[in-house]
C-alpha cells in the first residue's frame, strides 16, 4: 500500500503521452521513497522518457498529477524546482571547446547571479561533483574529446553540482560497454548511499537487478512497481518480454535468447572444469543436453590429460577428437544441418 | 598561465588592437589625415586645417564610430542566434530581419521612385528599413508565442526571409533604372552614410539592444546543451528566447536600417572568436565576440577604403571577401587541431 507522504516522488492517477496520439501511460500510481534507487523498465517506445520528462516538469501530464516533495511539480517555481530535482537526459551533443569544469558549472545555474558568476562556494561544489564521479584529472579537458563513459560521468557531475536531493536519469548506461555500465550504476548507487533519491530508466536489466531497490515496469500503459525479486516472483519480466525473442530465466534473473532446439546431445559429466564451458557451447549452437545416451544424436566426452583438454565426439560410427570448443562446435553444427 | 588570466590578456590585446584600428581608420581615406592632426582634434588644439577638421568631425569619426557600433551589434546578435538555434550557420539575418529592412528600403526607393537625396530621403529609408525589421520581429514574436519547437521557428524564419526577398526581386524588376541603382547601392552596405545626428539615434537605439543581449547571457549559457537542460536548471526558456529575438531584432534591424545589410560579420565573428579564445562559455565568449566584431568591421572598413586609391569598395563585398577565407581557414584548421 502506498503512503503518499513517504514518497518524495509520487504519481497520482497520472496519464501522459503526446498530443494527438495514444497515451503512453494511463491512470498510474507509483512512488519513489527518499534515498531509494528506482529503475524504470519498459520496452522501446513504452513511454519511459516521456514519463521522466513529465516528472521533471518538462512536459504537462494529460491527466492526474506528479508530486515532488509533496507539491505538484508544475506548481513549484522553476528556480526552486531546479534546487530539488535534476535531470540527465539520454545522449548529449557536447559543445566544442567546453571543458569538463565549464559543463559541470552549468549545474550551478539555480544558485548564481544574473551573469552566472561562479563564486568560491560554487567552485567548491563543482570540484566536489567532478571528484565524486572520478573525473578530477579531466577537469580542463574538452568534453567532446572524452569517451562515452567519461562524458556520461560528467553529465552526472553536472546534475550533482545542482545540489538536488532527487536525480532523474534517462538511460544513463545507453551506448556504454559493460565495465562502464557498472561504473555508472556504481556511481548512482554511491549517491543513493549518500541519501539521494534516484529514478533512472534503463534497458539494462542485469545491473538494475543488482543495484535497484525497486523497479517500475511499464507494460501495457500501466506501471507495475515492486522490489526486483518480488516482480521476478510474480513473473512480471517473463510477461513483459513474452512476445519477444528472449526468455527470462527466473532462477538466474537473466535473459536468454529463444532458440529452437536442433537436436538432443549427451554430455558425459565428469569433474573437468571445462564441462560448464562445453555445455554453454552446445547450447549456443542450439543443442539440448540430455542425460540419457539413447535419446541423443551424438555424445560428447571431455578429456583432460597433462593439463591438455580435448573433446571427443561420437556421432554414429565416427569418433572425432577436437582441441578447442570452437572446432567441436563447428563440427557439430555441420553434422546437424 | 591560468585560463582566466590568459583570457584577460586576450581581451586586453583585442582592446589595444581596436584602439590602433580606430586611429588608423580615422586617418585613412581619400584625404590623408595624419595621426598628429587627429590627436590635435581630440585634444582640442588648433593645429588642424579647417577642411581636415570638417572631414574628421562630419565624416571620419561618425564612420568609425558606426563601424564600432555595427561590428559589436552584428557579432553579438550572430552569437545569440547561433546559440539559441544551436546551429553554426545561423546569423543575425537568419530570421528575415535583413529582408524586412530591405523591403522597407525597397518600398521607399523603388516603390515611390524616390531619387531625391538629402536628409528627408535618407531618414525615409532609415525609418522604412527599421519599420520593415520591426514588422518582421513582431511577426516572429507572434510565431514564437504559438510554436515551441526552435527548429520550426528557424525554418519559418528562413522561409519568411526568402519570401520577402522574392517580393523585393519583383519590385526591383519593375523599378526604374535610377531607383534600382540607388537601391543596389543601399544593399551593398556602407558605414559612410551615417551622419552625426543619425549616429546619435543609432546609438540610442542600439544601447537597449545590447543591454538586453547582456541580460540573456546566463540563459543562453544554459541553453547550450538544449532547451530541456536549460529548463531543468531553472531557466525560463521562453522568456530568454523572446528577449534574444527582441535584442537581435533591435541590433541587426538598426544596423541594417542605417548601414544597409552587412553580411558575414554576424555568422563568422562568433566562429573566429571561439577559435581565438578557445572557449564556448557565453560569459567569456560574449565580450570577446563583441570586441572581435568591432575589430573585424574596422579592418573591413579600412580595406574598403583601398589605401592609396580614391576608390571605395562596397563594404558588403569586402566583409565577405576577407571573411570567407578566414572562416574556411578556421574551420579546416580548427578541425585539424581538434583531431
Amino acid at each position: 500500500m502506498h503512503k503518499q507522504a513517504e514518497h518524495i516522488i509520487s504519481l497520482n492517477k497520472l496519464t501522459c503521452g503526446y498530443h494527438g496520439s495514444k497515451n503512453l501511460v494511463s491512470d498510474v500510481n507509483a512512488g519513489v521513497r527518499k534515498g531509494e534507487m528506482v529503475a524504470l523498465i519498459g520496452k522501446n517506445g513504452s513511454g519511459k522518457s516521456t514519463l521522466l520528462r513529465t516528472i521533471a516538469a518538462l512536459k504537462k501530464p494529460s491527466g492526474g498529477t506528479v508530486t515532488v516533495d509533496n507539491q505538484v511539480n508544475s506548481m513549484i517555481p522553476p528556480y526552486k524546482f531546479a534546487r530539488l530535482l535534476s535531470f540527465v537526459e539520454s545522449g548529449s551533443s557536447p559543445i566544442e571547446n567546453l571543458t569538463v569544469y565549464e559543463l559541470v558549472s552549468l549545474g550551478r545555474h539555480p544558485y548564481t547571479n544574473w551573469w552566472g558568476r561562479i563564486k568560491g562556494e560554487d567552485h567548491n561544489k563543482i570540484m566536489e561533483a567532478i571528484g565524486f564521479v572520478g573525473m578530477e584529472v579531466f577537469r580542463d579537458a574538452p568534453v567532446n574529446r572524452l569517451s562515452d563513459g567519461e562524458r556520461q560521468r560528467v553529465m552526472i557531475a553536472r546534475a550533482l553540482a545542482q545540489e538536488t536531493s532527487i536525480l532523474l536519469l534517462d538511460e544513463p548506461t545507453a551506448f556504454l560497454d559493460l565495465p562502464n555500465k557498472f561504473e555508472i550504476i556504481s556511481v548512482l548507487y554511491q549517491l543513493r548511499e549518500a541519501g539521494k533519491s534516484i529514478l533512472y530508466s534503463t534497458h539494462d536489466l542485469e545491473t538494475a537487478f543488482l543495484f535497484a531497490d525497486k523497479c517500475w515496469v511499464i507494460n501495457d500503459r500501466k506501471i507495475i512497481e515492486g522490489g526486483v525479486e518480488d516482480l521476478g516472483k510474480q513473473q512480471v519480466f517473463t510477461k513483459l518480454f513474452k512476445d519477444s525473442r528472449v526468455l527470462f530465466d527466473e532462477k538466474e534473473m537473466k535473459f536468454i535468447p529463444k532458440r529452437p532446439v536442433k537436436a538432443e546431445i549427451y554430455l558425459k559429466v565428469n569433474d573437468s572444469s571445462s564441462i560448464q564451458w562445453t555445455a554453454r557451447a552446445l547450447e549456443r549452437i542450439s543443442y539440448q543436453i540430455v542425460s540419457e545416451k539413447k535419446d541423443a544424436i551424438a555424445e560428447v566426452i571431455v578429456q583432460e590429460q597433462d593439463k591438455e583438454t580435448t573433446w571427443v565426439v561420437k556421432f554414429k560410427e565416427n569418433t572425432s577428437v577436437f582441441n578447442s570448443l570452437y572446432d567441436m562446435a563447428r563440427y557439430l553444427s555441420q553434422i546437424n544441418q | 598561465m591560468s585560463g582566466k588570466s590568459r583570457y584577460s590578456l586576450q581581451l586586453a590585446v583585442l582592446f589595444v588592437i581596436i584602439i590602433f584600428l580606430i586611429i588608423l581608420d580615422i586617418s585613412s581615406g581619400t584625404v590623408k589625415i595624419s595621426f598628429a592632426e587627429f590627436f590635435s582634434y581630440v585634444s582640442g588644439s588648433e593645429d588642424i586645417s579647417r577642411q581636415h577638421l570638417v572631414i574628421l568631425r562630419d565624416f571620419r569619426i561618425p564612420r568609425v564610430l558606426t563601424a564600432v557600433l555595427a561590428g559589436a551589434a552584428l557579432s553579438v546578435s550572430g552569437l545569440q542566434m547561433q546559440t539559441i538555434f544551436r546551429n553554426p550557420l545561423a546569423g543575425p539575418y537568419v530570421l528575415g530581419i535583413s529582408s524586412g529592412a530591405s523591403l522597407g528600403a525597397a518600398i521607399v526607393v523603388l516603390g515611390t521612385g524616390t531619387l531625391a537625396t538629402g536628409i528627408i530621403a535618407d531618414w525615409g529609408i532609415v525609418a522604412a528599413a527599421w519599420m520593415g525589421a520591426a514588422v518582421v520581429m513582431f511577426l516572429l514574436l507572434l510565431v514564437t508565442l504559438r510554436i515551441r519547437n526552435i527548429m520550426t521557428i528557424l525554418i519559418l524564419g528562413i522561409m519568411f526571409s526568402s519570401g520577402l526577398s522574392a517580393i523585393i526581386s519583383i519590385m526591383q524588376y519593375f523599378g526604374s533604372a535610377a531607383a534600382l541603382k540607388s537601391f543596389v547601392i543601399w544593399s551593398m552596405g556602407s558605414l559612410g552614410d551615417v551622419t552625426n545626428s543619425s549616429l546619435i539615434v543609432m546609438t540610442i537605439t542600439l544601447i537597449p539592444g545590447l543591454i538586453l543581449a547582456v541580460l540573456t547571457v546566463k540563459g543562453l549559457n544554459g541553453m547550450m546543451l538544449g532547451e530541456e537542460y536549460a529548463s531543468s536548471v531553472g531557466i525560463n526558456v521562453r522568456r530568454t528566447r523572446t528577449l534574444v529575438f527582441i535584442s537581435t531584432s533591435i541590433l541587426a534591424g538598426t544596423v541594417t536600417a542605417f548601414c544597409g545589410p552587412i553580411g558575414f560579420i554576424g555568422i563568422a565573428v562568433p566562429h573566429i572568436t571561439r577559435f581565438l579564445i578557445g572557449k564556448s562559455d557565453m560569459r567569456y565568449l560574449f565580450p570577446a565576440t563583441l570586441l572581435c566584431g568591432i575589430a573585424i568591421l574596422l579592418i573591413s572598413d579600412l580595406i574598403s577604403q583601398v589605401p592609396g586609391s580614391e576608390r571605395i569598395l562596397p563594404l558588403n563585398a569586402v566583409t565577405s571577401l576577407i571573411g570567407i577565407p578566414v572562416v574556411i581557414w578556421v574551420v579546416i584548421k580548427g578541425r585539424k587541431l581538434a583531431n
